[in-house]
């Protein structure tokens, strides 16, 4: 059986590296990404993730620039988004949740766990 | 031959006989033969011929052949059948001889032959003296009437005139002899005649004296007032009465008394009329009463024209308004020659103005005439023509009289443009608080730009407008906005040197208004300003846009045609020329707290990030720390080791933008306090070394130092290190694995820190601004900080009265050269 694929979008590393982490020793297939562009690269090598939790503050590409295009392809427009930030942006829409940083561990492992579960059910 | 007996017996009974004896006139009868037949007794007394001496006897036998010589023509032409009249001296009896009146009537039988006459004698004396008395009284009447100024006149009833003296002669010039009533009347005003005629039948009808005034033409057909006065002489035979009358001159007094009068009205009239159409119609309606004119035209000048413009006119025929409608100052006409002469022209009779040459005027029915120019200030701006049918005297009265009427309308007529330009400033007040209000509206310097140009530049129907903006450091005037202006103008000239002497350089110099109305006045005083005097503009204003502090730049309104500036114009255009400044000074105050709150915004968003960062951090990795404890699972020592580590780390970095924040907090207060001392500023630094050396570990860099020793100043130590520490960890985020440069020196005068790496640089416009607060000189999310650490730098600088200066250019890495004045001991 094939693991749930989650992808990560943090430029923070010691965040990210966390988060990672954790959710791989939840049992998921999760890979990070230090930005929007390195996210977009992850999802056509790697393959279209089941989730994606989604830093806004970035260099090189923002989250924000990013939901746009994901949001704009037909491929991918259907990925949820649960967005992470320092600063809550009432502009970001098309979002499963906004959650505010810092953030809860548990809050990223259930929204995983739901979305892996959706996912299989929808497989079946 | 009859016989003397027979004679006795003539045929006359003793009645009539007696009748004729009582007679008081002397009568005989003479037969053909020239004998006495008959003498009554008033012939026998009054002359003492007794009848017995005179009857059968001849007349010469009777009177002696000297007198019957005398008589003998007479007594022939009786006796030849006519009636003879004649009158003598006939001696009387015993007295002086009388004058006496005698008539020889013929005496015809049935055929018609003279048989004698009848001789009648009348004394006349009485009646004589009576006739020369009243001749000599006529004649003394006479040269009494003649002698006066008056005219006297006598007529008997409304028969002809029986007399009228030489003054009426030399006043009209017709001869009196023979004149009839009709005749007189000739001299009579046209306008008057109808009356004068009334007043003379009522007269008659009522015989009762009368008085009226009247008009009468002068020979050379001037007319003037009389008062003529007649009385009823009744003293002769029933049914006829003599009028007796004296016309006197009062044409003075009449003039006078009817244009004070008439000048009344009018200047009531022109007091109550307040726009120019009033007091023209005003004018026209009693200005020919007021001088007796028959017609009068008002004519105005075409500004800045040669033309003169009929506005008015009244008792002109329709092909003479027609014809004068528009005429030139040149022309040949009394109005045009009133306008450049510059004064009242009086003419009294047509030829007076056109001696030499014939005028097509000459065909009208107007002679004399009066032409008054109108004034505005100096300038001539209009002629009123009075228009007279006869010639006049225009005496010293009337050209008061004129003067008058001249003065109350020039007066009026400036009332008038004063009403009208309070009423334009009302209204143009009106506008311009308009204009101040979008003024007001208008945020930011494109739109006050925008204000400007559309309502401004046409605020004063201005026919150009131009906004010019110093340039860097006040050295030239740039033409920021323009309108109506040629193209290759603002082109042309669009940055011009302060330095030249243009109107727009010598307004932002001075800060002053100035006001030029003619070309040669903008070249006298701003001899560079050619190419706005080669563009055809006459009158230019050009405003300074002063606020509190300076000038900002001037405004200019140009006009393609001369054009005087009104005090009160003057005024308003200052005013709106001082709002203009305040609305750009208020944008560009706007447009600075705009980037003020954009950029804190900004920096809430970066602190926010900054701060939660190493939080968010933390917390996850705490969260999954204690998740492993209390599943029971194992926790490697390095694991915890590194924990503890990035837990530190991230508590120091959180802290220093704590203190970093807050002092920002404290400069934004102005609290931003030295503890100033003397120090030595080699030894802070050296001390410091080994701390910068593990910032630079950490970011990879290579640090190289020079530190020269003992280099003293009066500072606070504390912000030395601070300065250091920002300068070095700029250049650990900005020229990661690069070398990085400290050095400290000294001259004379001057200590000079630098820190020097080899990064990514700062590109040459992003120069200026990395000193000013929240500002990055890359984009926001390349790297991280609060964009603090440069303007915290900066201003510990200026606080110690240093100067910081950046060395740098894109990709080539960044110099940062801080110079502060070295302790002296003279200090």
């Amino acid at each position: 059986m094939n693991k749930f694929k989650i992808l990560v979008v943090e430029d923070d590393d010691e965040i990210r590296e966390v988060v990672v982490d954790y959710l791989q020793m939840e049992g998921h297939d999760v890979v990070g990404a230090v930005n929007g562009r390195e996210a977009l690269e992850k999802i056509e090598s790697w393959g279209v993730p089941g989730l994606i939790f989604l830093d806004l503050n970035m260099p090189i590409m923002a989250g924000q620039e990013f939901l746009d295009l994901i949001k704009d392809n037909m491929n991918y427009v259907q990925i949820p988004v649960v967005v992470m930030t320092a600063v809550p942006d009432s502009k970001v829409t098309n979002v499963v949740a906004v959650l505010t940083k810092p953030v809860d561990i548990d809050d990223l492992a259930s929204f995983a766990t739901k979305f892996a579960q959706k996912a299989l059910l929808e497989t079946t | 031959m009859t016989k003397p007996e027979d004679l006795l017996n003539f045929q006359y009974t003793e009645g009539s006989m007696k009748v004729l004896d009582l007679l008081p006139t002397a009568v005989i009868y003479i037969d053909k033969e020239e004998r006495y037949l008959f003498s009554n007794i008033y012939y026998e007394t009054r002359y003492g011929r007794k009848r017995e001496s005179t009857l059968g006897f001849t007349l010469r036998d009777v009177l002696g052949s000297d007198r019957y010589s005398e008589i003998e023509p007479h007594v022939k032409r009786a006796l030849s059948g006519e009636r003879v009249q004649f009158e003598m001296l006939i001696p009387r009896e015993g007295g002086t001889p009388e004058n006496c009146l005698c008539i020889f009537i013929p005496d015809f039988n049935s055929e018609g032959v003279v048989l004698g006459f009848a001789g009648l004698a009348q004394d006349v004396t009485d009646y004589r003296k009576a006739i020369e008395a009243l001749s000599f009284s006529e004649k003394r009447f006479n040269s009494f009437a003649d002698s006066i100024p008056q005219i006297v006149w006598i007529r008997e009833n409304q028969g002809d005139l029986q007399y009228i003296n030489k003054a009426w002669y030399e006043y009209t010039g017709i001869d009196p002899t023979g004149l009839n009533t009709v005749e007189v009347h000739e001299a009579i005003h046209p306008q008057d005649k109808d009356r004068v005629v009334a007043a003379w039948n009522k007269a008659h009808s009522d015989g009762e004296p009368f008085e009226i005034e009247l008009r009468l033409q002068r020979r050379d057909g001037v007319y003037r007032w009389f008062v003529a006065k007649a009385f009823p002489l009744k003293d002769f035979p029933a049914g006829k009465i003599k009028w007796f009358g004296v016309s006197t001159d009062v044409h003075k007094t009449k003039v006078s008394e009817l244009r004070a009068l008439s000048i009344q009205e009018l200047s009531a009239s022109l007091l109550r009329s307040t726009t120019k159409e009033e007091v023209i119609k005003a004018i026209i309606a009693e200005g020919t009463k007021a001088l007796g004119a028959d017609a009068m035209a008002i004519s105005w000048k075409v500004p800045s024209t040669q033309y003169l413009d009929l506005v008015g006119s009244l008792g002109y025929p329709e092909e003479i308004t027609m014809r004068y409608a528009r005429v030139s100052i040149d022309d040949d006409l009394p109005a045009s020659a009133c306008v450049r002469e510059k004064q009242i022209m009086y003419y009294s009779h047509a030829n007076a103005w056109s001696s030499d040459k014939p005028k097509k005027d000459l065909t009208t029915a107007f002679s004399a005439r009066a032409n008054i120019p109108l004034f505005q200030g100096d300038e001539v701006v209009g002629v009123i023509t009075f228009s007279f049918r006869e010639p006049q005297d225009f005496d010293t009265d009337f050209r008061m009289s004129v003067k008058v009427i001249a003065d109350e309308f020039n007066q009026a007529i400036e009332r008038a443009y004063l009403a009208l330009e309070q009423e334009l400033y009302a209204k143009k007040v009106i506008e311009l608080q308009m204009i101040t209000s979008e003024l007001s509206k208008a945020k930011t310097e494109p739109e006050v730009m925008n204000v400007i140009s559309q309502y401004v530049f046409t605020a004063f129907e201005a026919d150009a407008g131009i906004l010019s903006l110093p340039t860097v450091n006040n050295e030239a005037l740039s033409i920021e906005i323009f309108k109506g202006f040629p193209v290759e103008f603002p082109t042309n000239f669009k940055v011009t040197s302060v330095q030249k002497k243009t109107v727009a350089a010598r307004t932002f110099l001075s800060g002053t208004p100035y006001f030029y109305i003619s070309p040669e006045e903008i070249l006298e005083h701003c001899p560079d300003s050619v190419p706005l005097v080669n563009t055809n503009f006459k009158s230019l204003a050009c405003l300074p846009l002063n606020v509190n502090h300076g000038c900002l730049g001037i405004i200019f309104f140009a006009y393609l045609k001369t054009r005087p500036f009104p005090e009160t114009t003057r005024n308003l255009m200052v005013t709106l020329a001082s709002y203009s400044a305040e609305a750009l000074e208020r944008s560009r105050l706007f447009d600075i707290s705009e980037r003020a709150v954009k950029a804190r915004d900004n920096m809430i968003s970066i602190s926010a990030h900054e701060l939660i960062t190493p939080v968010s951090g933390i917390k996850l990795k705490l969260q999954v720390l204690r998740k492993k404890l209390e599943k029971g699972q194992e926790v490697s020592k390095e694991d915890l080791l590194k924990l503890t580590i990035q837990t530190d780390n991230n508590l120091n970095r959180l802290s220093k933008l704590v203190n970093d924040m807050l002092d920002i907090s404290r400069i934004n207060h102005g609290k931003l306090t030295l503890q100033s001392e003397l120090i030595n500023l080699s030894q802070v630094l050296t001390q410091m070394i080994d701390g910068i050396e593990l910032q630079t570990k950490t970011a990879k860099c290579t640090l190289t130092y020079s530190i020269e020793p003992d280099i003293y100043i009066y500072g606070d130590a504390y912000r030395f290190e601070q300065i250091v520490t920002n300068l070095i960890s700029n250049s650990c985020r900005y020229a990661s694995g690069k070398p990085v440069h400290l050095s400290l020196k000294k001259d004379e005068s001057q200590v000079k820190l630098t820190v020097e790496d080899q990064g990514i640089g700062i590109k040459k416009e992003d120069q200026r601004r990395i000193f000013e607060r929240f500002e990055r000189a890359t984009t926001l999310n390349e790297n991280t900080g609060l964009g603090l650490g440069l303007f915290i730098v900066k201003q510990i600088v200026d606080a110690h009265h240093g100067r910081i200066s950046l060395d740098s250019d894109h990709q080539k890495g960044a110099k940062f050269k801080i110079s502060l004045p070295l302790y002296s001991e003279s200090l």
